[in-house]
């Protein structure tokens, strides 16, 4: 979920998806390079993100490396598990009276 | 900004990639490395060095994870082939370490302390013996010297001239003792002392020092009047500003001499540099130096150059030479020659010697740890032969059985060595802060940095892995050589056990090398404590350095340190006030009876300072309130001249002549000492009361008498005579006043007292082990000899015996070889005295003790050993 959210709209490569995982975390949560890849592994199995050629604006470094994006099916799959943590957080209200 | 160290590490998480399955590997595994790399990068940028290693050491446990995932083993499902079942094998072991904590905690403990020694050790010598330094092609960097001078070191004019000429491209560059920052700043309400050094234009090109940030010098800030910038050494830079990018732009304000100094820092000097002078500590900045247009006939310098690839170092040393002979010949016609000193040789030869005591050290440690190790996994390799057997008798195949010993070996050596790479970052840490910062007998220790870096680490890693592979592959070998049957294990009682000869071997081998450690240690210390408590010649107890100064910052005249030194003596507490040195009287011109009159200096003394500093008389008397005018006839020797000058005469009575008089010597004086590392000179001492070249120190003697109440006393008495000035009391301090003798002994004295500890510790353990295996073994037949009659005292003296005669065998080995490293050590050891048969019997005696207190308890369970439950329990 965290490298959906992560992706969001954009194409990113490994260490981008890394980085935006702990900027938007606030350094909660740090996924290393090995668990990333093995998700991304699976995730593309699943059909939840794919390959994708690398942003035109990204510069000779970047460019070698290998991007991915969300899929339509993984969007789908990010809002039904969005609407399920927004109905937890909701139901989970009256622990915070 | 990339980071080669960040890199090196991600590349130890490819070999852990390479557990993955292919598939996973071709497609991921690049791309995990350079990932891993740049999320090193970034921490280290951010967070700093130690951030950047645990980031690397979870993502090395990442790795492991990820590899274990993708090979499906966490799901339980069994797969074949080689890696089937490895979590099993990986509980078995956690298993069984939880049963024998004991023995686990050693061989953990024994790898830890070992593998830590190593790389603390390594960290400092590395630099020293293998690292080249850290400038592209620094093979090519040398420094000129003349050969025809005294010393080898060139005329400044000439640097300069050769700077302009046409092989100025050499670079012909310097560094050197700031000529225009020396003083302190205040940094958080504390004044700190900063020690400046200078370069000339082009330093950086030459040279190219490693800047962490920053810019070079631009020419312009090379002239006079120039704004002044200044790049800040790695190690001020952390101590001062806390490792903080921000402090390039930042502005010190430097106090040189009262006057405040502002200078911009416009870089920071990488962790390798430290200095490039042997004769002081390193920087805390480096300056922009301004080339003087006019030079003394006796300045020195000694620049560098870069020998260009396409020529060799004797080539640039022709041309150098043949531009000095065209431009300053030499007046007494010799052709003039160069000649070029490698730089690294000059950088390092200075603490080679302590580099080399060191690492022999730490591997010999490395070695005795390795030796009980091996022993110790060899036996609870045997312990496990009822384990091996039922595994085979179930169908385990040979590899299945190896793959639980190597297994173990892969844990114990990933355990053993993570935590020894952190004992050796510590000590490391430790080492490096107890670096001298000045030079002892021209060696300086401090010209390379202590870095504990990848190099190190992959080091100890690697010896720490195959210490740790080696000692579980012979107890797998063994098993996997005779898988035993449980009949056969009936029949022999003892089955595949350690022979007792291999028990005795090992024992013997522990001890020979925990002798040549301790042997090591006892004489460099005795060599050390015998250097650092030499006879000085004075005393240095209850002893205070007083220096004053007018409110203007002038120092005061010769009269008015003369007023001072009678107010001191009249000071309740104060026993004796002299002027704090000697004054210069040149030579001693003629000697009655003796030709040998070269180079024997004089020395004129004032009153008070044979009492403040309690000069030793050995002979004859001391000098009479009267006799102190410059005339006066007579004059005091010390030992060394009376030796040399008139060997087998009494020197009282005897003439010299100083300063045009002729004086009968009426007393002989103990030498005293100004250096510890050299011997004494012959001198002679008369009397004066010549101010003019006083100096403006003085000592006074005060015993038992608190510091603070004399610095009370001191400063009421001087006041008067110096109204609102600066009076300076400090007790003085033994390593101050040989700052420049004893800085490598110190450093060396705990560094070896640790080699000597671990030795004790470790040859204790691994007697204690071997001599338990044997008395373990040996039981049954105990057993069979208390029925028969046998005393527990004669049980006890056997056990005892096991181990003195293999342990004498062991220590003659040893002291066989400690005396064969004698010529090796002798050269490189600071105080090395191996002549002491006291040292070496004391060394054989505690050795001989090891021996018999760590078969005692293995001693007193044989005493006590019962027949009936012995030969029952078969």
């Amino acid at each position: 979920m965290h490298i959906l959210l992560a992706l969001g709209a954009d194409a990113l490569h490994g260490y981008a998806i890394m980085q935006g995982i702990d900027e938007r975390s606030g350094g909660e949560i740090r996924i290393l390079p090995g668990t990333l890849y093995s998700t991304i592994k699976k995730m593309l199995a699943e059909g939840l993100v794919e390959e994708c050629p690398p942003p035109r604006d990204a510069d000779s470094d970047d460019a070698r490396r290998r991007y991915y994006r969300v899929t339509k099916q993984g969007k789908a799959a990010a809002q039904v598990e969005t609407g399920r943590l927004a109905l937890l957080v909701k139901l989970g209200k009256v622990f915070q009276g | 900004m990339p980071n080669p160290a960040a890199h090196r590490l991600a590349r130890v998480a490819s070999i852990v990639i390479l557990l993955a399955p292919r598939d996973f590997r071709a497609t991921y595994g690049p791309e995990i490395v350079a990932t891993f790399a740049l999320a090193l990068a970034r921490e280290c940028e951010a967070r700093g060095r130690t951030a950047m290693l645990r980031l690397w050491l979870l993502g090395i446990a990442d790795a492991f994870r990820t590899v274990w995932h993708e090979r499906g083993l966490k799901s339980g499902v069994p797969r074949r082939g080689a890696l089937a079942d490895l979590g099993g094998d990986v509980r078995q072991v956690l298993r069984s370490w939880r049963r024998e904590p004991g023995t686990t905690g050693v061989i953990l403990l024994t790898l830890t302390l070992t593998i830590g020694l190593l790389g603390g050790v390594l960290s400092f010598a590395d630099g020293y013996l293998f690292r080249p330094l850290p400038f592209p092609d620094s093979d090519r960097l040398y420094r000129v010297q003349d050969p025809q001078a005294q010393p080898a070191m060139m005329r400044a004019s000439e640097a300069a001239m050769l700077r302009q000429s046409p092989v100025g491209h050499f670079g012909f560059v310097e560094w050197s003792i700031s000529q225009r920052v020396f003083g302190e700043w205040e940094s958080n309400g504390q004044r700190v002392e900063v020690f400046a050094y200078d370069v000339s234009p082009g330093f950086r090109q030459t040279v190219a020092l490693p800047l962490i940030a920053g810019r070079d010098f631009t020419p312009d800030e090379h002239r006079e009047g120039s704004p002044l910038v200044a790049w800040l050494s790695y190690r001020f830079w952390k101590r001062a500003f806390g490792g903080s990018r921000d402090a390039v732009g930042q502005r010190l304000l430097v106090d040189y001499k009262g006057t405040m100094t502002q200078v911009t820092v416009v870089g920071i000097l990488g962790p390798t540099v430290s200095s490039f002078d042997l004769n002081n500590r390193p920087p805390d900045i480096v300056t922009p130096g301004v080339p003087p247009t006019e030079f003394g006939p006796n300045r020195r310098a000694v620049p560098v150059v870069r020998v260009p690839r396409n020529m060799t170092p004797d080539q640039v040393a022709e041309r150098i030479a043949a531009v000095l002979q065209a431009e300053t010949p030499a007046p007494d016609g010799k052709i003039r020659a160069v000649r070029l000193q490698s730089l690294r040789d000059y950088q390092v030869r200075g603490g080679r010697p302590t580099a080399v005591v060191f690492t022999l050290g730490a591997m010999l440690v490395f070695g005795l740890g390795a030796i009980n190790l091996i022993h110790l996994l060899l036996v609870r390799g045997e312990a496990r032969a009822d384990e091996t057997a039922t595994r085979a008798a179930l169908g385990a195949s040979r590899w299945r059985i190896c793959r639980l010993f190597l297994v173990e070996s892969v844990i114990m050596g990933a355990v053993g060595v993570s935590l020894g790479l952190l004992v050796g970052l510590g000590l490391s840490t430790v080492i490096a802060s107890q670096v001298p910062q000045y030079p002892s007998s021209f060696r300086n220790l401090a010209l390379v940095p202590v870095i504990f870096d990848a190099r190190v680490m992959l080091a100890c890693a690697g010896l720490g892995g195959l210490l740790a592979v080696v000692g579980a592959g012979w107890p797998a070998w063994r098993s996997v050589r005779r898988p035993v049957s449980w009949s056969a294990r009936r029949q022999t009682g003892a089955p595949g056990s350690v022979s007792s000869r291999l028990s005795r071997v090992i024992l013997a081998t522990e001890v020979a090398v925990a002798t040549v450690i301790m042997a090591g240690t006892a004489f460099i210390g005795v060599g050390i404590f015998g250097y650092l408590h030499q006879p000085l010649g004075f005393d240095v107890e209850d002893r205070y350095r007083i220096g004053v100064e007018h409110a203007d910052g002038s120092a005061p005249s010769a009269s008015e340190l003369a007023q001072a030194l009678e107010a001191l003596r009249l000071t309740p507490g104060i026993v004796a006030a002299g002027p704090w040195d000697l004054q210069d009287r040149g030579r001693v011109e003629a000697v009655e009876g003796s030709d040998a009159v070269e180079n024997v200096s004089a020395r004129g003394i004032w009153p008070g300072h044979f009492e403040a500093w309690n000069l030793r008389l050995v002979e004859g008397r001391w000098f009479r309130p009267d006799e102190f005018h410059e005339q006066a006839p007579v004059a005091v020797v010390n030992t060394v001249m009376a030796r040399s000058l008139w060997p087998g005469h009494h020197p009282l009575g005897r003439r010299i002549r100083v300063a045009d008089t002729i004086r009968e010597v009426v007393g002989v004086i103990e030498p005293r000492r100004y250096m510890l590392d050299s011997d004494p000179a012959p001198s002679a001492l008369v009397p004066t009361r010549e101010t003019s070249v006083f100096g403006h120190l003085m000592v006074a003697w005060a015993p038992q008498v608190p510091p603070n109440d004399v610095h009370h006393q001191v400063t009421a008495a001087l006041t008067p005579t110096f109204p609102g000035g600066e009076i300076r009391v400090t007790p003085v301090v033994f390593d101050d006043l040989f700052m420049r003798s004893v800085g490598e002994a110190r450093f060396q004295v705990p560094v070896m007292a640790a080699f000597g500890v671990l030795a004790f510790v470790i040859a204790a353990v691994g007697i204690f082990g071997v001599v338990s295996y044997v008395v373990q073994r040996r039981l049954h037949e105990f057993g069979i000899r208390a029925a028969l009659g046998a005393r527990p005292r004669h049980l006890g003296r056997a056990v005892i015996r096991l181990s003195i005669v293999p342990s004498c065998v062991g220590l003659l080995a040893g002291l066989a070889g400690a005396r064969g490293l004698e010529s090796v050590i002798e050269a490189t050891a600071f105080g090395w005295q191996s002549s002491g048969l006291g040292t070496t019997g004391v060394v054989s005696v505690a050795l001989l003790t090891i021996a018999v207190t760590a078969s005692w308890l293995p001693a007193r369970r044989a005493m006590r050993v019962d027949p009936a439950i012995v030969l029952r329990s078969e």
